[in-house]
């Protein structure tokens, strides 16, 4: 993974970087940052170079810069909207039981220049193509992306790549009846990212179900991965800030409903 | 002939204290600009100069204060009957400096109302039922509505008639009776609508790879929501194919691009799967195969 400190990409000069199946090429030249991306197919280029060396013409996204702004950043972010993971099947959580579960969220790379001397977000790539869901019914509800890899209980099971966050999430029912876990629903700004070796981890989170069926569930955010990712390092803060708790609105939320 | 003595005392009235006004001005104001018409004229400036910044002001405060606790489309209504009240109130001011009273305008006004009234049933209506729509709240404004073969953007809530932008920008003008009478269909109400393709194959297809490739290929498109679930029916058979309906959900905002997507992407499959897409055939006869087929005499 190239998340690094920040490097730098002189006047004239370009880099390029692949994180996945996504391609990116960024130039400095003529007092602005342009880059340009492509998911899935893209034109062989060398990691970096001068811009003459660049023979073909590409659709450049533009960023005014200053003279002198040299420096860049990869850092990792989440996808844009919130997550919709599900198991291999519905699971069954007996009262008072709690079952740990492991989710492989694609990355999106954050690309950050300088811009008068302030690192600045120039975009959010993903880095695997999202397909999108709805959580929620036919009158109201949020856009999400479906996670393409089901939730494991066993991390070695998940189908995990070197550029996918990996997020712990115990799910504990406190309630006197059984819950059913067919999906759940994540929202991603108040989680941070750690790393740990060449992976990515995100902050582990507790969901407590009080009650079967209930309309909000309390969600607790942790400080760290839980094993083996606990000693990770911490890379990105969370986007709306720390926070212990919160409510989600139907975690669980069936759709059963949808279509009746 | 009451009316017009009314009219007449009543400006009588007015004249006088005008005339008391004039007289009670500092002595020394030249006898030139004590002309009646020259000091109704700077009055009826004065009213206008002051007034009309502070009708402005109300309704911008009635505006604000209203699209707190109201939706738009009631807001816009509020504000504007304040902006009416106002500049009426502003226009009986400056009236009366010339004499005329609210009492002899309202006298007029209530003989003439009743001829306005005969003649003014249609717009009454477009009024009421702009109150109508305003309670019960089929569409807002910004929605996408469909009326009479009519789609649109819904510009704008007004008493007597609706604005629609045209998908093609054209402004279309709906009067409220009509909208309250017919069939209104909102497009945009909910966050997420299905797009229905008609999709047709060839007789010699296998109707399980059909649905196969299309559900594979709603899968592939990234802006078709996995949830609600879409929805593939064999519909049955048709003329000269075997008819499909596929229904992709999408948010609003995807509507277009998840239509224009799926209709390629499946032609594209089908041509790589080698699947027939059938079109009607026209056999054009000429030379003898288009003469007239005689008719067989009688006996024959």
């Amino acid at each position: 993974m190239p998340f690094t400190e920040s490097i730098t990409v002189p006047n004239d000069r370009f880099r390029s970087f692949r994180i996945g199946s996504l391609a990116i090429l960024l130039v400095n030249q003529n007092d602005e940052w342009r880059y340009t991306s492509w998911l899935g197919d893209a034109p062989e280029l060398p990691d970096e170079g001068h811009i003459d060396d660049l023979t073909e013409e590409y659709e450049w996204i533009r960023w005014d810069n200053a003279e002198g702004d040299e420096k860049v950043q990869l850092a990792p972010a989440f996808p844009e909207l919130p997550l919709i993971a599900r198991p291999h099947g519905i699971i069954n959580i007996p009262p008072k039981g709690s079952a740990l579960f492991h989710i492989g969220i694609p990355a999106s790379v954050k690309i950050l220049a300088e811009c008068a001397g302030v690192m600045t977000p120039l975009a959010s790539l993903p880095t695997q193509s999202l397909s999108k869901t709805w959580h929620g019914n036919q009158h109201k509800g949020t856009p999400c992306y479906a996670l393409r890899t089901n939730a494991r209980r066993r991390i070695e099971k998940l189908q995990c790549y070197s550029n996918d966050i990996i997020c712990q999430v115990d799910v504990q029912n406190s309630s006197d009846e059984v819950t059913s876990f067919d999906r759940l629903y994540l929202e991603t700004d108040h989680l941070a990212i750690y790393s740990k070796g060449e992976q990515l981890w995100a902050s582990a989170c507790r969901i407590k179900v009080k009650e079967a069926g209930e309309k909000f569930t309390r969600i607790i955010f942790s400080n760290t991965p839980l094993a083996p990712a606990n000693d990770s390092t911490r890379l990105v803060e969370p986007a709306h800030g720390k926070t212990q708790k919160s409510s989600l609105f139907n975690v669980f939320t069936s759709f059963k409903d949808v279509l009746s | 002939m009451l009316l017009d003595s009314f009219l007449l005392a009543q400006s009588t009235a007015s004249a006088d204290s005008f005339d008391s006004l004039i007289q009670a001005l500092p002595s020394w104001i030249p006898d030139w600009a004590r002309a009646k018409w020259l000091v109704k004229a700077i009055a009826t400036l004065l009213i206008l100069i002051i007034g009309i910044p502070i009708i402005r002001f109300i309704t911008t405060r009635v505006a604000k204060a209203t699209s707190k606790r109201l939706n738009v489309s009631a807001s816009m209504l509020m504000t504007k009957a304040a902006k009416y009240a106002l500049y009426v109130t502003l226009i009986l001011g400056v009236l009366g400096i010339f004499g005329v009273t609210p009492t002899a305008i309202l006298g007029a006004a209530g003989v003439a109302g009743v001829a306005i009234g005969f003649a003014s049933q249609t717009s009454l209506s477009n009024v009421i039922s702009g109150l109508f729509l305003i309670g019960e709240r089929p569409f807002r404004i910004g929605d996408l509505i469909e009326v009479n073969n009519t789609t649109g953007v819904v510009d704008s809530i007004n008493l007597l008639s609706c604005h629609l932008r045209t998908l093609d920008n054209k402004m279309v003008r709906i009067p409220n009776e009509t909208l309250v009478k017919t069939m209104v269909t909102n497009i945009s109400r909910h966050p997420i609508r299905r797009v229905n393709l008609d999709i047709s194959v060839s007789y010699d297809e296998d109707i399980n790879t059909v649905t196969r490739i299309l559900k594979e290929e709603i899968e592939k498109h990234p802006l078709a929501l996995e949830e609600p679930a879409p929805l593939i029916m064999f519909k049955g058979f048709g003329d000269s194919s075997l008819d499909f309906l596929v229904g992709a959900w999408a948010q609003q905002s995807d509507f277009l691009g998840v239509k224009n997507g799926l209709l390629q992407a499946i032609k594209e499959r089908f041509d790589t799967e080698g699947i027939e897409i059938p079109f009607p055939h026209i056999t054009l006869a000429t030379g003898k195969a288009a003469a007239t087929i005689p008719a067989a005499k009688r006996g024959d």
